[in-house]
């Protein structure tokens, strides 16, 4: 008789074993998205400019470029700045039917890359995305409707997203089919996100935060033309 | 192969020595096997209810029965009150103070502390059900922002919660006081049960404290006594992870005590690795509790990255837990010569006996469970799943499959020692489990699918007037179908506890084997490591998944930052 264990009867094993779930880190890393920088990837100029790519721009541009960042000069804006300039962005774009067409005023100066953004910069125009500044869109969440609720939006064309519940915490997803694209708002918190849409087509917004008896029928519309 | 056998530790001999859990029970004095029947109950009649709202709910889901919004989230509510809150800590409570009483040989202590318990948790269970079925429905969590407009059920919901936190209290205390009364007199050594009962009791009581910090302010506003609870959202983040991580120590340490109970064999690791692996669940689970504010506009980068950091560690004790029992049994039932082979040694297993039947499928349900678990806690996932049907199609894996088939099992070896009564159609009752299984894999496929499409987690009506993608309609029909399969065969397993309560045969339980006396015989043990790697090859591909669907949006998406 042996007093020795096979290996895979240590504790030792059995507690290196236990720690398996972190192997997923490498997965998380080869993707770019590890929370360390150990083995990550980095973003090349040569990335898909989708929802995958977004993430390392987004990692990017928070220190290399204030402008692509989301956040304003000066910081961001206060629920009362808010109110003022969504009431403003709906007098000016809205249309006979109701829906709501931002466009560009004045028209955006050109965009001069910095050596940070030069390569992002190439990605964008390889998948027709502007390099434009981003337009302005304001999108307050309260029960039980968004507004606006019918957006017209442009291909390639960067726009900033500012969003912000009016009452109880929402949600705002856009349905791209095969995936959504989820945010979620709190009240009195003015979230920035910048969005270009690729390809055209209509994609449903829904209310994703359960706020109330009208919850349900808590949608709008974004056409990308 | 060489023989190995492994040197009895004194607290392995200790455990092994004192006969099978089941005949601890039935030995206890006749008032504590009344108070733990009565637990019992109470957490079944918390289960009927919520499997009742449950399949209601997904059944609305699915299309298949038509409700109004306010009887939509009623019925929600009152399905995540009635099984997350109510039947996961009774049944708890039951399972806690078994285990506790069965490690004395003179039963319970502190007696007053647990039939204050009672009173206090079926005051906060009839609370919590009356204030969801009257009041404004605020889902489970009691939302308070739900309530501005109606502040008695805010109050409700929240008395609701603490009560149950000082029910949770007062029956730790007492299983605390029984486990350190029943330390060997000597030595002072305790088993591994009995450290972990300890610890479970610490984590409830911990739970308990959190559950005060996130409800006494909205109880205090609702009573015109306080500012309105600005930061609840936040103290349900942190209460919320360990509310549904204390069931799954719960769950493990049942393993331990009916890995014992069916089959005889104790951990081939020592009592001591077993009382660290308990123990761990204390240090790795409160850390990791920030994955679930990866949605929230406000949070801090560097939060974002310690806790997606942290959560990568979250599985640490259950996979440890998990290694233990499954070498543990392999190492036992090779001993008796079984077939050679990876995994013949699995048939030879007493599937027969619908505890170890029901054990087994709660093990299988965890791994699959951790498998989409680990998908939901990487960050960059975030706006792609968290708040739709992703979640519950993942986590039902573990508060069905997992947990509640777990509890159940534990019910199955407790209630035949209290009652005298025989396990109702052992073959059916442990057919069950597997059926139950079955639904939660089409439940959690449909779901997770319809998640990943974008599929809201609590919004009843998803057509949006024919505006909503082709695919989701087909997919929640899956959904509702996976979960009738579910809980017809979790409706026939409850059928049969119920029967060894009332107007069941009378007989002998199920055969419990005798603990066998430590030192297991030695030689591998790959199924737990090869389970493992595979664990972590289904992750892989499940997150490499993900990826890509998020990578195919036709969008690009910068920031989500916020202020103020």
């Amino acid at each position: 008789m042996s007093q020795e264990r096979h290996f895979t009867t240590r504790r030792g094993f059995v507690a290196a074993m236990g720690f398996g779930g972190l192997g997923l880190y490498v997965t998380w890393a080869a993707y770019g998205a590890s929370p360390l920088p150990f083995f990550s990837t980095h973003a090349s100029d040569d990335a898909d400019a989708h929802g995958g790519h977004m993430m390392r721009m987004a990692e990017d541009t928070d220190h290399a470029d204030p402008s692509m960042s989301g956040m304003h000069e000066g910081g961001p804006l206060s629920p009362v700045e808010f109110t003022r300039r969504h009431a403003e962005f709906l007098t000016r774009f809205q249309e006979a039917d109701g829906s709501v067409r931002p466009v560009a005023v004045p028209a955006a100066p050109v965009h001069e890359p910095d050596s940070a953004m030069a390569g992002h910069d190439q990605a964008a125009i390889k998948h027709g995305i502007s390099t434009a500044e981003p337009i302005e869109v304001y999108f307050l969440a309260g029960r039980f409707s968004f507004e606006p609720d019918r957006l017209k939006l442009r291909v390639g064309q960067p726009y900033r997203f500012q969003m912000m519940a009016s009452d109880v915490a929402h949600g705002a997803s856009i349905a791209f089919g095969q995936a959504s694209r989820i945010v979620r708002l709190r009240p009195d918190m003015v979230t920035t996100l910048d969005l270009t849409f690729l390809q055209a087509g209509t994609h449903l917004v829904y209310c994703t935060v359960y706020c109330g008896p009208g919850h349900d029928g808590m949608r709008g519309l974004i056409t990308v033309v | 192969m060489t023989e190995i056998t492994f040197p009895a530790g004194a607290a392995n001999q200790a455990e092994a020595d004192r006969g099978p859990l089941s005949a601890r029970i039935a030995a206890l004095p006749r008032v504590d096997r009344r108070l733990l029947l009565g637990f019992v109950c109470v957490s079944l009649l918390a289960l009927v209810l919520g499997l009742g709202f449950g399949l209601t709910t997904a059944l609305a889901r699915g299309g298949m029965i038509a409700l109004d919004a306010d009887s939509a989230y009623r019925v929600l509510t009152l399905h995540g009150t009635s099984a997350f809150f109510w039947w996961l800590y009774l049944a708890q409570v039951a399972l806690m103070i078994g285990l506790a009483a069965g490690e004395s040989t003179e039963g319970l202590k502190a007696r007053p502390l647990i039939i204050a318990g009672v009173v206090v948790l079926v005051s906060g269970l009839v609370l919590s059900e009356g204030t969801a079925l009257l009041r404004t429905p605020l889902l489970y969590d009691a939302n308070p922002d739900l309530g501005r407009e109606d502040p008695r059920a805010v109050a409700g919901m929240a008395g609701g919660h603490l009560l149950l936190a000082l029910g949770l209290v007062l029956t730790s205390l007492a299983a605390i006081v029984t486990v350190l009364r029943a330390r060997d007199r000597v030595t002072g050594a305790m088993t591994a049960m009995g450290f972990g009962v300890l610890a479970w009791a610490g984590f409830l009581i911990v739970s308990a404290i959190a559950a005060v910090n996130a409800f006494l302010p909205n109880l205090l506003w609702a009573f015109g006594r306080g500012a309105f609870p600005a930061d609840a959202a936040t103290e349900w983040h942190i209460l919320f992870h360990n509310l549904h991580y204390l069931p799954l120590m719960a769950t493990v340490l049942t393993w331990y005590a009916l890995t014992q109970e069916t089959t005889g064999t104790t951990s081939a690791f020592g009592s001591g690795f077993s009382k660290v692996v308990f123990s761990s669940y204390l240090v790795f689970v409160p850390p990791t509790s920030l994955y679930h504010m990866f949605l929230e506009p406000n949070l801090a980068e560097s939060v974002r990255v310690t806790g997606s950091l942290l959560s990568l560690f979250v599985s640490v004790p259950t996979l440890t837990a998990f290694l233990v029992i499954v070498s543990s049994l392999e190492l036992a039932t090779r001993a008796k010569g079984t077939p050679a082979g990876l995994f013949g040694w699995i048939g030879r297993l007493p599937w027969g006996n619908p505890a170890f039947s029901a054990m087994g499928v709660a093990i299988v349900s965890t791994l699959l469970g951790l498998v989409f678990a680990f998908v939901l806690i990487q960050e960059k996932f975030a706006p792609l799943i968290s708040d739709t049907l992703f979640v519950p199609g993942y986590f039902h894996f573990f508060a069905v499959g997992a947990v509640t088939e777990t509890f159940l099992a534990g019910f199955l070896v407790i209630i035949p020692a209290l009652t005298g009564r025989a396990v109702w159609q052992p073959r059916l009752m442990a057919a069950m489990p597997w059926l139950v299984l079955v639904g939660l894999v089409i439940f959690g496929a449909c779901g997770m699918l319809a998640g990943l499409q974008g599929v809201p987690r609590r919004t009843f009506d998803i057509a949006y007037d024919g505006a909503a993608p082709a695919g989701w309609h087909a997919l929640m029909v899956g959904f509702a179908v996976g979960a009738m399969v579910f809980a017809s065969g979790l409706a026939i397993e409850l059928f049969g506890v119920l029967r060894m309560l009332v107007g069941g045969k009378r007989g002998v339980p199920m055969a419990a084997m005798a603990p066998r006396p430590a030192g297991v015989p030695g030689g591998a043990a790959w199924t737990g490591p090869i389970a493992v790697v595979l664990l972590v090859a289904l992750m892989t591909g499940a997150t490499i998944g993900t990826f890509e669907v998020m990578r195919s949006l036709p969008i690009v998406v910068v920031g989500g930052h916020a202020g103020h």
